[in-house]
């Protein structure tokens, strides 16, 4: 039998009268980087705590490698997660807390972590205190990075950060990744800078998994189609329709369902526009509503 | 450097069509050895796994095959192979088109010919 | 080993700058309080002699206990450390934190001991714990007790803090308030208290104050403990 990374067995958490999470159920395989995607309080947060054994939760059970992660150091010992609003120690300094993440993290990186403070000029002797969001987002990608953690979990890592320094981890990312391979689990908003990088995708919504599955198979069937009325009314019947406008005699819409080479044929032969939908625009589809766009984030 | 894909096409699509171009034009010749998958995965900055995608589209249809331990190369006759499987699709794509759309202004198939043949502008 | 030396050393970088800050006004008022002496002694003033209090180790103590219970479990779950070790590392701290500082403190007592005895200051002006070299060690060990004891009183309190929250920290107090007004508690409190005192007075006392200590410090521990391991990151 197949031991999973990350096991979540019908997960539930409620605060008070609102739930969090409801009946989550996903395995994540050894050495892939999954995107854990959702809105805004859609329990992704939450989720990464319980996996983390942070929180517990109200119903369910978690599995890190097979084992429990409660009060478990040797299941833990696998676990690096960075989370968005940090978690340091305000007082002690950047050299401090990477000297305090490598007596912890047993695969820590000393040279990567050396490199990596160059390369995002980050002041060593600075008090976490004294740091600006976008050099404390660099102090946690660093920590991330470095830990080398056979499961590594970067909750919204880059407040702060710019284009070009989110860039830069996003390459550092699957630079060290294909060198050393690991369970690295990506939640985040800004689906269309990862969405190349994932090989996974879970899609959270209202606490609950939405969509789950590889990410150029889940592409494949999300579709804009565009042409005329009838004719694109006439293929797609029985599918999967996710929007649909008309102008005039024109219809478009974006359909997630399935479609075979043949029915792609008969498409084309009837001047049917067909394009992948790019799996931004597929999220903000599927989790209803609009979404903050790309740049809304760091202001 | 990132060299940039198309968003409204699938990754590893993308992939296979950029090693069949670069043997049709020459770039890479048949025997020799492709770039591996974590060559595309940084050249792109794409997952790794995508771009093995890729590669094992072309391995399938026998375009690239596999030398254990050193990496993928370009088979021989390949490059036939990606120009056939480029006609038919031109056909299929383009032609059939062109035909259905000259029927439709009351072009004939020997005015269609004819036009082609006197068609000054795609002439290097 | 290894790992409680990890704990030691975040404990270590997390408390640096507080203590750096505390022992240098402790210095700092050391000194100045020489210097004033030495003024009113050019006046021809006897008696006038300032020396530092253990009651600001004590609620150095206290409060490093608190805070530092409050910073580093959130930081230590978040780093995939059990509260177990969580802990145990802290209840090493806490010890470790205790002797340091009331070694510090006794060196500063002989430093102004010194320093007054240079001056021709007499003993009798010293406070009662400190009667020349020959009270060193009790000193220190009374001075780490005392710290320990409000060190894991406050601890305590912060890990009720962390676990149940303000309201019912407050909870807590004003029901020991309402305690306090039951007829005969007081007094029974007050004489429980005093015994204890009593019991530590004498030659030998010091011997029953540290198995009272150890006895609080465990008792502490023994409430901590089933708080933490259940205590969840704050949202």
């Amino acid at each position: 039998m197949m031991t999973y990374a990350v096991e979540c067995k019908n997960i539930s958490k409620h605060f008070g009268k609102t739930t969090a999470l409801s009946h989550i159920n996903l395995n994540m395989e050894k050495d892939k980087i999954y995107g854990l995607l959702g809105r805004n309080g859609a329990g992704k947060s939450t989720l990464l705590n319980i996996v983390t054994a942070q929180t517990f939760p109200d119903d369910g059970e978690v599995k890190i490698f097979g084992e429990s992660p409660y009060e478990n150091g040797r299941a833990l010992r696998n676990i690096c997660i960075v989370k968005e609003n940090g978690m340091f120690l305000k007082d002690v300094s950047v050299t401090g807390a990477l000297d305090i993440a490598s007596s912890f993290y047993n695969n820590w990186d000393k040279k990567l972590a050396e490199r990596l403070l160059i390369e995002f000029q980050l002041d060593k002797r600075k008090t976490y205190r004294n740091l600006s969001l976008g050099m404390k987002s660099q102090l946690g990608i660093i920590v991330g990075l470095a830990s080398r953690a056979p499961i590594t979990i970067f909750d919204e890592p880059y407040i702060g950060l710019d284009a070009a320094g989110r860039q830069l981890f996003y390459d550092v990312l699957i630079e060290d990744y294909m060198e050393n391979p690991r369970t690295i689990i990506l939640s985040t908003h800004l689906i269309d800078e990862v969405s190349n990088l994932l090989e996974d995708v879970i899609i959270l919504n209202k606490g609950e998994v939405m969509l789950e599955g590889n990410s150029e198979d889940i592409k494949n069937k999300a579709f804009y189609i565009r042409g005329t009325k009838d004719r694109v009314e006439k293929h797609i019947s029985g599918k999967k329709v996710l929007s649909k406008e008309e102008f005039g005699n024109t219809m478009a819409v974006a359909i997630f369902d399935s479609i075979s080479d043949n029915e792609i044929r008969a498409m084309e032969l009837d001047d049917l526009a067909i394009s992948s939908i790019p799996l931004q625009q597929l999220f903000i589809f599927l989790t209803g509503g609009k979404m903050i766009k790309r740049g809304d984030i760091n202001e | 450097m990132k060299l940039p894909l198309d968003e409204n096409k699938l990754i590893y699509m993308q992939i296979a069509e950029a090693i069949e171009d670069a043997v049709i034009s020459g770039e890479l010749s048949e025997g020799d050895q492709v770039y591996s998958t974590n060559q595309f995965a940084r050249l792109y900055g794409i997952n790794p796994a995508t771009a093995a995608k890729g590669i094992n589209l072309l391995v399938e249809e026998g375009i690239l095959f596999k030398r254990r331990g050193i990496g993928m190369f370009v088979a021989e006759g390949a490059r036939n192979m990606i120009i056939s499987k480029r006609k038919k699709q031109f056909i299929e794509d383009h032609i059939s088109k062109l035909i259905r759309e000259a029927e439709k202004l009351n072009i004939t198939k020997e005015d269609l010919i004819d036009i082609i043949r006197n068609y000054e502008g795609g002439d290097k | 080993m290894n790992r409680i030396k990890s704990h030691l050393k975040m404990h270590y970088l997390n408390s640096k700058k507080s203590f750096v800050i505390f022992w240098s006004i402790m210095f700092a008022i050391s000194a100045l309080g020489i210097l004033i002496s030495i003024y009113f002694k050019s006046r021809g003033y006897e008696s006038v002699i300032i020396t530092n209090s253990i009651v600001a180790v004590v609620i150095f103590g206290a409060v490093s206990g608190m805070v530092c219970y409050n910073e580093t479990l959130p930081y230590m779950l978040n780093m995939g450390i059990t509260r177990k070790d969580f802990i145990f590392g802290f209840a090493i701290y806490n010890i470790l934190l205790s002797l340091i500082m009331s070694v510090i403190y006794t060196l500063l007592s002989i430093w102004e001991w010194l320093m007054y005895k240079l001056l021709g200051f007499n003993y009798e002006h010293f406070g009662q714990f400190f009667s020349g070299v020959k009270g060193i060690f009790e000193m220190t060990w009374i001075c780490f007790l005392v710290t320990l004891c409000a060190t894991v009183l406050f601890t305590l309190i912060a890990s009720i803090y962390y676990k149940k929250g303000m309201m019912f920290l407050f909870g807590i107090g004003a029901l020991i308030m309402l305690l306090m007004f039951i007829p005969g508690v007081t007094q029974a409190v007050f004489g429980f208290l005093e015994s204890l005192v009593l019991s530590c007075a004498g030659g030998k006392g010091y011997i029953m104050m540290t198995l009272y200590s150890l006895a609080f410090f465990l008792l502490c521990y023994l409430i901590i403990y089933p708080l933490a391991r259940t205590s969840q990151i704050k949202r």
